[in-house]
C-alpha cells in the first residue's frame, strides 16, 4: 500500500535524528523537505511525534523559514533571479511578464509552471538571469521571457501529469 | 589534479615539514601541482556559478570531445572562478615551458579554433585575455599580463590570489600552495594564547559587518570558564545581492577550513559549526567535499598531527531567512528554534550555543587567518589603514563595465572602486548612486565617492559596510524603486519580534507603493496624502531605528532615508507629476499613440479592457489618459509599435 510505503520512507528519515535533541529538529525537517519536495500534514505529525512536540509547533517553526513548502510543486519550474543586481538590471519586468504568462500556462500543452523568485545567483554581470528546469538564460530581456518559457515548456504535457 | 597524485603520507609530510626537509620527488610533485611545470599541455575550464550560468559545462564537454576525437595527449581539468564575470566561461591553456593563457568567453563553437591554434603553437590572439607571470615560463608575445588588466591592477589580491588558478576540489593543489601549514604549525609550535596575540597584533576586524576586533572577541570566550566552547563560522550571507562568502566556500574551501581550525584552536573550541546558506547548493557541495578530504588527511578529528588537539567540524545549512545571519538568531536556529534575535549582552562569546561560550565569526574573517600566521602580523598590516588593516572582498555589480568579486585594500576610495576597477559606467551612461551593504546599507551619491572604504571612515559617516555588496546604479535606475526593493525585502524578512520593525517597515512600504502606483479614481486629495506620506516616512524611519532590538531594524530604514536625502526631487516627481524619469515604475507610465505610426487598425481599441482607446478606423487612434489603467495590453497588441509610453 502507498500509505505503508510513505510511513516506511518517513521512518527511514526520522531514525537518523535523535528524538531527545531539539537541535536535530530543523535538519530533520530539511531532510523531509529535500526527500519529499514538501512537508505534508502527515509528515508534520510524524516529525512532531518523533521529537515529542505538537505538530502545530512543527508547523509554526516551518512557516518561519523560507526553506519549507507545504504543497507539492508542479514539475516545471521557472526561476527568475531578483537579487539586488538583477533587480536593478530590470528583473522586475521579467517577473511581471512571467506572471502574465503563468496565468495562461506556457507552451503547446499550456503547461502550468511554478514561478520561483530567487536571490543572487552569483552571476550578476550576466543579469538578469532566469532558468527553466535548470537550464540557464542570461541577459534576458522582458520581451524574451515568453519565447523562452514557451520554447522550454513547448512539449505536449505527457502522461505523468 | 587530484590527491591520487599525492598519497596520504606525502601530503602529511609536506604539510608538517619545512621545505628544506622535503625530498626531491616531493618537490617535483609540488611543481606539477602548482602548474609551475607541465609535461603535456594543460587545459583548465573555470568552474563557478557565473561560469555555469554562462555554459561552462557545455564548453568542458566540447573540449573533452575534441581531445578524444583528435587523440590528443592533454590534461583536461577545472579551475576555480577568477572573480571577473564579464568573459565567462574562461578556459586556461598552458603549454610546456610557456606561460598560462586565459581565453574567454569560450563557447563550444570556438573550442576547435583555440585548440587547433594551441596544437600548432599559434594562439588565436583575439580570444586571449591575459597571461600569468611566472619566472619559470616563457611569456607569449602580444598578450597582456594578468596584472596589466585594469580590473585586476586596481586590486590587491592577497586572500584571493589563488582564485582562478587551482582546482577547489583538490586538497593536493591546496597543499602545494602552502595549504594547512599555518594550522599545523599553530597546533604544534604555538599556544592558543600565542595565536590570539598574533591576531591581536594584526589588527584583524570582523568582516561580518560591524568590524569588531576579532582577537577581543576571542579573548572573552577564552576567559570564560566552561567545559565546552564552540566556534560558529557564519557563511549565511543572505543579503540578496552579495556573493562573496559563497565564493570563498566555492573557490578555496580548504582555506576556509584551515581558518576555522586555527580559530577553534585559539579559542579552545573542539566543536565547530560551519553555517551555510541552504539556497545555494553549489557552495555547500564544495565545502562538504573539502571537509571529507580534510578529515581523510587527519586534519580534523582526534589528536590532529599528534598535537593532542581534537576538532569536530559540522556543516549546518540555514533554513533560509535573512535574520539567520544575525548571531543570536543563528544560535536559536542551531538549537532548533525560530531564528529570532535576543537582547545582548550577554554576548554569545560569554553565553551562546547551549549556554556555552561561543564565538561567531564571519567566514571572510576566518579566511584571513592562514595568511596572518604564515606571513606575520607586520606583513598583514602592510595593506590597508592602521585602523582597518588588510583587504576587503566585495561583490562589485550593477551598471559597471566590469563586475565580479574584487579584493581591495582598506582605504581605497569608492571612486577608485567604481572608475579604476569597475571601469566606470557602461554604455556611456551617467553614474547616479551606489548602494553598499545590502539591506543594512545605504545609497551613496556623487559627493560620497570621495569616501574611503574603511571601518573608521564608514563609522564616522554612519554607514554600515555589511556583507560587502556594492551595486552601482546609473541614470536608468529609479531611486524610489531602489528604496522599495530593499523595504520589500526587509518587511518580508523582519522576524516579527519588534513591532516597530515588523509593522513600521510594512507601513513604509505601503507609502512607497502608493507613490509608485497610479492613484485610484476619484481620490481628490491624493497628491496631498502622498506628500504627507513621505513626511511620515522620515519619522517612521527614526522610530524603527530607535526602537528595534537587532541590527536588522536598526539599519533597515537607511536605504530609504539616504535616497530621500539625496534624491528628493525624484520622490517629488513621483508624487506631484506621477512621473518616473527612469521608466522603472511602470505603473506610473502613461500610454499614448504615435499619430504617425498608427494605421487605425482598431486592434488595440478592441482589446482595451476599459474602453480607453477611441478613434475612427483607418485614422490614428487616441488613448484617454484618465480612463487608462496602464495595463499595457494595447502596447503588446499593436503590430506597428505605435503605442508608446512616457
Ligand atoms: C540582520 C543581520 C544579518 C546579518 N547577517 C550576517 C551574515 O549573513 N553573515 C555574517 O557573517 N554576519 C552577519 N551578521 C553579523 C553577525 O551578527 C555577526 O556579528 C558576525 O557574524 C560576527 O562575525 P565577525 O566578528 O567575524 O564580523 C548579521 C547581522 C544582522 C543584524
Ligand atoms: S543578482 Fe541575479 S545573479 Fe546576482
Amino acid at each position: 500500500m502507498a500509505n505503508n510505503e510513505n510511513s516506511r520512507r518517513m521512518n527511514d528519515i526520522l531514525k537518523q535524528f535523535r528524538p531527545d535533541h531539539r537541535e536535530d529538529l530543523i535538519p530533520c525537517m530539511q531532510a523531509v523537505q529535500d526527500r519529499e519536495g514538501y512537508i505534508s500534514d502527515d509528515s508534520m505529525a510524524a516529525i512532531g511525534a518523533h521529537f515529542g512536540i505538537p505538530a502545530i509547533k512543527v508547523y509554526g517553526l516551518a512557516t518561519f523559514y523560507d526553506y519549507f513548502t507545504f504543497a507539492p510543486v508542479s514539475g516545471d519550474v521557472v526561476r527568475i533571479c531578483n537579487g539586488t543586481s538583477c533587480h536593478m538590471m530590470g528583473a522586475g519586468k521579467l517577473i511581471s511578464e512571467a506572471e502574465k504568462i503563468k496565468q495562461t500556462g506556457a507552451g503547446k500543452g499550456r503547461s502550468r509552471f511554478t514561478l520561483k523568485i530567487c536571490e543572487c545567483q552569483g552571476a550578476c554581470s550576466a543579469g538578469p538571469v532566469m532558468d527553466v528546469n535548470g537550464k540557464s538564460y542570461i541577459r534576458v530581456k522582458p520581451e524574451e521571457v515568453r519565447s523562452i518559457t514557451e520554447k522550454s515548456l513547448g512539449r505536449e504535457k505527457g502522461g505523468e501529469g | 589534479m587530484s590527491l591520487q597524485a599525492m598519497n596520504r603520507e606525502t601530503a602529511r609530510r609536506i604539510i608538517a615539514l619545512p621545505p628544506s626537509k622535503i625530498t626531491r620527488e616531493e618537490q617535483d610533485l609540488l611543481l606539477l601541482l602548482r602548474r609551475d611545470r607541465c609535461t603535456i599541455p594543460v587545459i583548465l575550464v573555470s568552474e563557478s556559478r557565473p561560469a555555469r550560468v554562462s555554459g561552462s559545462n557545455a564548453t568542458y564537454s566540447a573540449i573533452a570531445d575534441y581531445i578524444s576525437e583528435n587523440n590528443l595527449s592533454v590534461e583536461l581539468g577545472r579551475c576555480s572562478g577568477k572573480g571577473f564575470q564579464q568573459n565567462e566561461p574562461f578556459v586556461d591553456v598552458q603549454l610546456p615551458g610557456k606561460s598560462r593563457v586565459t581565453f574567454g568567453p569560450v563557447s563550444p563553437e570556438i573550442v576547435p579554433l583555440i585548440l587547433d591554434g594551441m596544437i600548432n603553437k599559434a594562439i588565436p590572439m583575439e580570444y586571449a585575455l591575459w597571461q600569468y607571470r611566472n619566472p619559470m615560463h616563457e611569456p607569449w608575445d602580444g598578450v597582456p599580463f594578468f596584472d596589466e588588466i585594469p580590473y585586476f591592477s586596481g586590486q590587491v589580491r592577497k586572500l584571493t590570489r589563488n582564485f582562478g588558478l587551482s582546482d577547489p576540489a583538490s586538497v593536493a593543489e591546496y597543499i602545494a600552495r602552502d595549504g594547512y601549514k599555518a594550522f599545523v604549525k599553530a597546533i604544534s609550535n604555538y599556544t592558543a594564547a600565542d595565536i590570539t596575540e598574533l591576531v591581536e597584533q594584526s589588527g584583524l576586524r570582523g568582516r561580518g559587518g560591524a568590524g569588531y576586533p576579532t582577537a577581543q572577541k576571542w579573548q572573552v570566550a577564552r576567559n570564560t570558564l566552561s567545559d565546552q566552547k564552540y566556534l560558529i563560522c557564519n557563511a549565511d550571507e543572505s543579503d540578496p545581492g552579495a556573493f562573496t562568502d559563497k565564493a570563498l566556500l566555492e573557490r578555496e574551501p580548504h582555506k576556509v577550513i584551515e581558518g576555522v581550525a586555527i580559530a577553534a584552536y585559539a579559542i579552545g573550541a573542539s566543536m565547530v559549526f560551519i553555517y551555510v546558506n541552504a539556497s545555494d547548493s553549489y557552495s555547500t557541495d564544495c565545502i562538504e567535499h573539502a571537509l571529507s578530504e580534510a578529515a581523510a588527511l587527519g586534519l580534523t578529528g582526534e589528536n590532529i598531527f599528534d598535537s593532542g588537539f581534537n576538532l569536530k567540524v559540522q556543516l549546518v545549512r540555514s533554513a533560509g531567512a535573512y535574520i539567520c545571519g544575525e548571531e543570536t538568531a543563528l544560535i536559536n536556529n542551531l538549537q532548533g528554534k525560530r531564528a529570532i534575535p535576543r537582547q545582548k549582552p550577554p554576548y554569545p562569546s560569554e553565553k551562546g550555543l547551549f549556554g556555552k561560550p561561543t564565538v561567531v565569526n564571519n567566514v571572510e574573517t576566518l579566511f584571513n587567518l592562514p595568511d596572518i600566521l604564515n606571513y606575520g602580523p607586520q606583513w598583514y598590516r602592510n595593506t590597508g589603514t592602521p585602523d582597518s588593516p588588510g583587504t576587503k572582498i566585495l561583490s562589485l555589480t550593477g551598471k559597471l563595465k566590469y563586475q565580479g568579486l574584487v579584493e581591495v585594500p582598506f582605504g581605497i576610495t569608492l571612486n577608485d572602486l567604481v572608475t579604476k576597477i569597475g571601469g566606470g559606467i557602461r554604455n556611456g551612461k551617467q553614474f547616479k548612486a551606489l548602494q553598499i551593504g545590502g539591506p543594512a546599507g545605504r545609497c551613496i551619491g556623487h559627493e560620497g565617492l570621495q569616501l574611503k572604504l574603511d571601518y573608521k571612515t564608514f563609522a564616522e559617516a554612519g554607514i554600515f559596510l555589511g556583507s560587502g555588496g556594492v551595486v552601482v546604479l546609473d541614470e536608468e535606475n529609479c531611486m524610489v524603486d531602489v528604496a522599495r526593493y530593499f523595504l520589500r525585502f526587509i518587511s518580508r524578512e523582519s522576524c516579527g519580534k519588534c513591532i516597530p520593525c515588523r509593522e513600521g517597515s510594512r507601513r513604509m512600504l505601503d507609502i512607497l507603493n502608493a507613490i509608485s502606483h497610479r492613484p485610484e479614481q476619484g481620490a481628490s486629495h491624493e497628491p496631498l496624502e502622498r506628500f504627507k506620506g513621505v513626511m511620515t516616512l522620515e519619522s517612521l524611519a527614526e522610530v524603527i531605528k530607535d526602537t528595534s532590538l537587532c541590527g536588522l531594524g536598526k539599519t533597515a530604514p537607511d536605504t530609504v532615508l539616504s535616497t530621500l536625502r539625496l534624491f528628493r526631487e525624484e520622490y517629488e516627481e513621483h508624487i506631484f507629476e506621477r512621473k518616473c524619469r527612469a521608466g522603472v515604475c511602470t505603473d506610473l507610465q502613461t500610454y499614448y499613440i504615435d499619430m504617425e505610426a498608427c494605421t487605425g487598425c482598431t486592434a488595440c481599441a478592441k482589446k482595451c479592457p476599459v474602453n480607453a482607446i477611441i478613434g475612427t478606423p483607418r485614422q490614428p487612434f487616441f488613448i484617454i489618459e484618465q480612463k487608462c489603467t496602464g495595463c499595457g495590453i494595447c502596447m503588446e497588441t499593436c503590430k506597428f509599435s505605435a503605442v508608446k509610453t512616457r
